[in-house]
């Protein structure tokens, strides 16, 4: 038994002053007020520290192009076939890219790793834990999301190859036309045969995974919502630079949306209203909003800077520290293990040594699965 | 009890009959209540004095590109041509509109309240067409099955080495379509589970659900377009049609009706080399119905107005040029029992202008799109011009 | 002989406007304008009709891009190399051209005819009238210019193909090169004749001026510091920034032509084209011309395109004068064309009412003297 205490606790729900973590064979057994020590326990004093919840980011490609890699040793886009549901990130992920271990001492511990945006269609991606031990081990959710993408990235992609898609009423047909198909599968009674493209939209129309939606401009907002109108899967969107202008159609329709990478410039017309403002302008509208890198656009090893800056623009502290811990949880639907400091959950926690706002704050510590691992 | 919104004109053209000298136009809950010479103005109406002004029914342009090839974007906004088959009915302007986009703001500005918004003409069948307010509310989707003969997708798939580079080309296609149609609409008859994504849209062709829309400039592109939609009993609209003064006649027999224009451009093609001012008039004189079109964004959308000043200049009647800016373009679109003219029961889609639209000079003052002003002219700023 | 019998005359000198007058014309030029009727002359008669400067389109493609022929045999853009500062335009120039009938029904008596935009220096370019059988009886003054592009069109097109100068620097680059190396040329005693170089010389001896198509704030500005670097004289194409630096145009005196108008579609660099951009320079008094950039434009719609001036709030005189007045001065032809007066050519468009009312056309052309369309 590890009990830590003392410091600013952040359940991923609120602050907890001088309090008390125990975990016990990975779990977090219980979490007090007060502090109340066992015998037998290993006391950690985090007096003058904050704690959070490991660090979780829903949208990254970390390990599917590797940190100082050669310019094609990248796995992040099958653009070679506009639909490809039956892809799954995981397949290409590299645990030995720098970047991993950078991150875990960075504080984060949980991340989705998803396939790229050249691809109307692009994949499954998957909840990974930042740790050291075999993939198959470190799967929290093996099928968490669809990833899909509207907009300038898909149509120029195919365009220059001079295949359909090379517009944006092609893509929208390429994801009409095989959810449609994915629809009639799921409608009859005995298959012929296992089609594996079309199972994996099923799991979306059904409800069992949300569509990850990338998409930056107002019209590819508005056409993420005329798809979900005529076909009613759940879904998150991914960027949606211009998201705070249609809020109002958004707020109900969305389970939230992924905002960044927001370190940089926007380098092409349809991103040209990325601002930092951005998830405080969301959150007046009571849209459930995460913040990401999307590895390797900025670094998943500073997502409490970008959390930081979304504070400095607006957004509320709370709100802020969720964003990069119990929200992204949600949206992943992995948040009966990661995501909070509560009881059941897993013992994934990291110690700043002042609040992880500060830019000169510094993580001390970082257990994931009640292990010490930084 | 909802407010009621007046205007107090001035000129009315209610394209319903002749223009009433000074009048009022009453709008209740986004419709037109009434169209009256004389009433008494409630107290609580809001009313909008137009005295010394023009009204008009919102003008309404029935082949137009806007929001599909955004204004002050390159490729990144243009998304009217899937140009990488040369088959795509399955593909829909819908989604590639930017309805936030510069083009739907100088639309508005212009007096322009509905567009009929298409695939471009790279492709032989380009894809469905929508019909929509330029406010962006949806009136028919899809508003037709947009097609293409003549130089354009000849041209297009002969530099990728692809049938079809020849008019023969262009028309086998279009035919192969239609029978792959006719065969698909039999096997679902006998097979419950039969499925085409690419080929069901093109079955409300058949079903009469909306016309093909087809671009064609010479006289024996139209021809073909008339022979290839007479085989397989589809109703059809012709669009530019360049050379229809040639065959008027026929046009008008066969009833066919012109979506006509742009007519104020070069002839950058040889396919518009006998494109005339005249056309306009030669229709009007053999009973052909047309509408004015500018193809946005060949032309901006007040290019309309020019277009009509044209033909007018050329032989047109006033009466015809006004008709071909608004009630014919609502008929062609089947949409005549909401827009194109100022009548009790329809939208109350109206434009108030400085002076009338056949004068050069002319500005528009206020737009007023389902019962809401959504443009009011206040400054050189607010024009896109 | 002929005598114009007007109802009403625009001049277009300050706001001069006349009526009831006799216009007496002979070889080409106005002799007289008198109320006294002369005895003798073929008489026209424009009672109903009210007589105005014919116009003149500054920068268009007229017998390069031929109408109706098809883009494969538009001869306008010779579009191999960025430098080709020699071409004629006047080689290239086919006189049955569809256009060219256009514009003497539309009033236009000169036009210019240039090159296309995809070299940086892409040639020679000169005054045309609306009328005669071949190139060397239209021609009127060649060359008139030096075209420069110096915008996205010329530099995308050697992006697109790996070469040089594919970046605004390397744009700017190139025509210091070639300017030095024509000085070069000049000072050297004994040397074998090069066209490019005695073309680019033209301009440095400021025989003629350079014209630059330019769209941004930057580019503009660019193409003014190139004037003081060289001592050259410049005219502005298209400029769709140049309300934003107006005050610094007027202070050197560079003119602008400016348009289209009857168009959408812009690109990006063209987001700030629109007819309303030119009231500033209306209000600080920089010369602007407008044009039609045939083929982009019908020629024959420059006086249809005015109006859009009008809409915007520049008064109609001066409406007129960007078609008319202004692109003479711009052209150095103010001594013979632009106004109606004693001394100039007999270039009058005959309107069938006011201008810019709903029933104004022009319904006919006196191009030097000679009628080339009556249709009242």
């Amino acid at each position: 038994m590890i009990v830590l205490i003392g410091g600013k606790i952040f359940t991923g729900e609120e602050f907890i002053e001088n309090g008390a973590i125990f975990i016990e064979n990975g779990k977090i057994v219980k979490v007090l007020r007060r502090k109340r020590i066992p015998k037998n326990a290993e006391i950690i004093d985090l007096k003058g520290k904050y704690i959070l919840p490991g660090l979780i980011d829903p949208h990254t490609h970390i390990g599917m192009r590797d940190e100082g890699a050669p310019r094609d040793y990248s796995d992040v886009n099958e653009a070679t076939d506009p639909a490809t549901p039956h892809l799954y990130a995981i397949d290409a992920y590299n645990p030995q890219d720098p970047a991993v271990g950078k991150a875990l001492k960075s504080g984060v511990t949980t991340f989705f790793i998803t396939p790229g945006s050249a691809n109307p269609i692009g994949g499954i991606g998957s909840v990974i834990k930042l740790k050291n031990a075999p993939i198959s081990e470190i799967i929290v959710k093996k099928e968490a999301g669809l990833k899909m993408a509207l907009g300038e990235n898909p149509k120029l992609t195919y365009r220059e190859k001079k295949t359909f898609p090379s517009t944006r009423m092609a893509t929208a047909a390429v994801i009409r036309e095989w959810f449609t198909k994915a629809k009639r599968y799921g409608e009859e009674k005995r298959k012929k045969e296992r089609d594996l493209k079309l199972e994996n939209i099923l799991k979306a129309l059904r409800k069992e995974i949300p569509c990850r939606i990338h998409c930056h401009s107002v019209q590819d907002i508005e056409t993420a919502l005329r798809l979900q109108e005529e076909f009613g899967f759940e879904m998150i969107l991914e960027h949606a630079s211009d998201a705070p202008l249609v809020a109002e159609k958004l707020k109900g329709k969305v389970k939230g949306i992924v905002v960044g990478p927001l370190f940089g410039v926007s380098s092409k017309p349809e991103s040209r209203n990325l601002s930092f403002e951005n998830p405080a302008r969301l959150s007046t509208y009571g849209i459930p909003v995460a913040i990401t890198s999307d590895h390797p656009f900025n670094a998943l090893y500073h997502l409490n800077l970008y959390a930081a800056m979304s504070f400095k623009e607006g957004l509320d502290e709370i709100t802020a520290l969720k964003a990069i811990t119990s929200t992204p949880a949600e949206f992943l639907g992995v948040a009966d293990r990661v995501g909070y400091i509560r009881k059941g959950n897993d013992a994934d926690i990291v110690v700043f040594n002042s609040h992880p706002f500060d830019v000169m704050s510094r993580v001390e510590m970082v257990f994931v699965d009640g292990v010490r691992v930084v | 009890m909802e407010k009621l919104l007046i205007i107090k004109g001035g000129k009315i053209f209610t394209m319903e009959g002749a223009p009433l000298e000074g009048g009022y136009v009453v709008i209740k809950n986004g419709k037109i209540e009434d169209v009256t010479p004389r009433m008494e103005v409630p107290k609580d109406a809001k009313v909008i004095d137009a005295a010394d002004s023009f009204i008009y029914p919102g003008f309404i342009d029935i082949h137009t590109h806007t929001g599909l090839w955004e204004e002050g974007v390159n490729i990144e906004g243009s998304d009217g041509n899937e140009a990488t088959d040369p088959v795509t009915p399955h593909v829909r302007a819908i989604d590639g509109i930017n309805f936030h986009d510069d083009g739907f703001k100088e639309a508005i500005s212009s007096g322009v309240t509905t567009v009929n918004i298409m695939p471009g003409s790279a492709n032989v069948i380009g894809g469905q067409g929508v019909a929509t307010k330029t406010t962006g509310e949806i009136l028919l989707n899809p508003s037709g099955i947009k097609m293409a003969l003549g130089e354009n997708p000849k041209r297009v798939y002969s530099s990728q080495k692809k049938l079809p580079s020849t008019r023969l080309g262009n028309a086998a296609i279009l035919r192969k379509t239609l029978i792959d149609t006719l065969n698909y609409i039999e096997k679902k008859k006998k097979d419950k589970k039969a499925f085409d994504f690419k080929l069901e849209p093109l079955v409300g062709l058949f079903e009469g659900k909306y016309p093909a829309r087809i671009h064609s400039h010479r006289e024996d592109d139209i021809l073909t377009a008339l022979r290839i939609m007479k085989e397989f009993g589809i109703k059809f609209v012709i669009e530019h049609s360049t050379e229809g003064h040639f065959i008027a006649e026929i046009l008008a027999k066969e009833q066919v009706p012109c979506a006509l224009g742009p007519t104020i451009t070069t002839r950058i093609k040889q396919e518009l080399k006998f494109r005339t001012p005249e056309t306009a008039r030669i229709y009007e004189e053999k009973g052909v119905l047309f509408a004015f079109t500018t193809d946005f964004p060949v032309l901006p959308h007040y290019g309309l107005f020019y277009s009509a000043q044209i033909a007018v200049r050329h032989g047109l009647s006033e009466e015809m040029a006004l008709k071909a800016l608004t009630i014919n373009g609502a008929k062609i679109l089947g949409l005549d029992h909401r827009i194109g003219s100022l009548k009790k029961g329809k939208d109350a889609d109206i434009v108030i202008t400085n002076k009338e639209v056949l004068d050069p000079r002319f500005l528009v003052k206020m737009t007023i799109i389902s019962g809401e002003i959504v443009y009011e002219h206040k400054s050189r700023e607010d024009l896109y011009i | 002989m002929k005598i114009v019998k007007a109802g009403k005359i625009i001049t277009l000198k300050g706001n001069e406007i006349l009526e009831n007058k006799y216009i007496v014309v002979e070889d080409g030029i106005i002799q007289d304008i008198t109320t006294s009727k002369p005895s003798a002359g073929e008489f026209i008669h424009a009672e109903k009709l009210v007589v105005i400067p014919s116009f003149i389109d500054p920068a268009t493609q007229i017998g390069l891009a031929e109408e109706g022929a098809g883009f494969n045999y538009y001869d306008s853009d010779e579009a191999t190399s960025p430098s080709l500062p020699h071409l004629r335009s006047l080689d290239a120039f086919y006189p049955k051209d569809l256009g060219i009938k256009d514009a003497a029904k539309g009033g236009v008596s000169y036009f210019v005819s240039s090159p296309g935009d995809s070299a940086v220096f892409s040639g020679l370019e000169g005054i045309f009238a609306s009328k005669g059988n071949t190139a060397d009886d239209m021609v009127r003054v060649f060359p008139s210019a030096l075209k420069l592009n110096m915008n996205y069109s010329s530099r995308i097109r050697w992006r697109s193909e790996g070469k040089y100068p594919s970046t605004k620097m390397g744009i700017l680059a190139l025509i210091r090169e070639k300017f030095e190396k024509a000085k070069n040329y000049e000072k050297k005693k004994e040397k074998e004749k090069d066209l490019e170089m005695e073309a680019l010389l033209k301009v440095l001896r400021k025989e003629i001026p350079i014209k630059i198509s330019v769209n941004t704030r930057d580019e503009i500005e660019k193409a003014i510091e190139l004037k003081r670097e060289y001592d050259i004289n410049i005219i502005l194409q298209e400029a769709e920034d140049s309300f934003q630096v107006a005050d610094l145009l007027k202070k050197a005196e560079i003119p602008v032509i400016a348009g289209p108008y009857f168009i959408a579609g812009r690109l990006y660099h063209q987001r700030n084209h629109y007819a309303k951009n030119l009231y500033p320079l209306y209000e600080k008094g920089v010369i602007f011309a407008l044009t039609t950039l045939h083929p982009v434009v019908p020629v024959h719609l420059l006086y249809h395109q005015s109006a859009l001036l009008v809409k915007v709030g520049i008064p109609e005189l001066d409406a007129l004068r960007s078609i008319s007045t202004n692109p003479a001065k711009i052209l150095r032809l103010e001594r013979e064309a632009g106004t109606i007066e004693k001394g100039k050519k007999a270039n009058l468009v005959f309107l069938s009412e006011e201008p810019f009312t709903k029933e104004s056309d022009v319904v006919g052309h006196m191009l030097e003297g000679e009628m080339v369309w009556k249709n009242f």
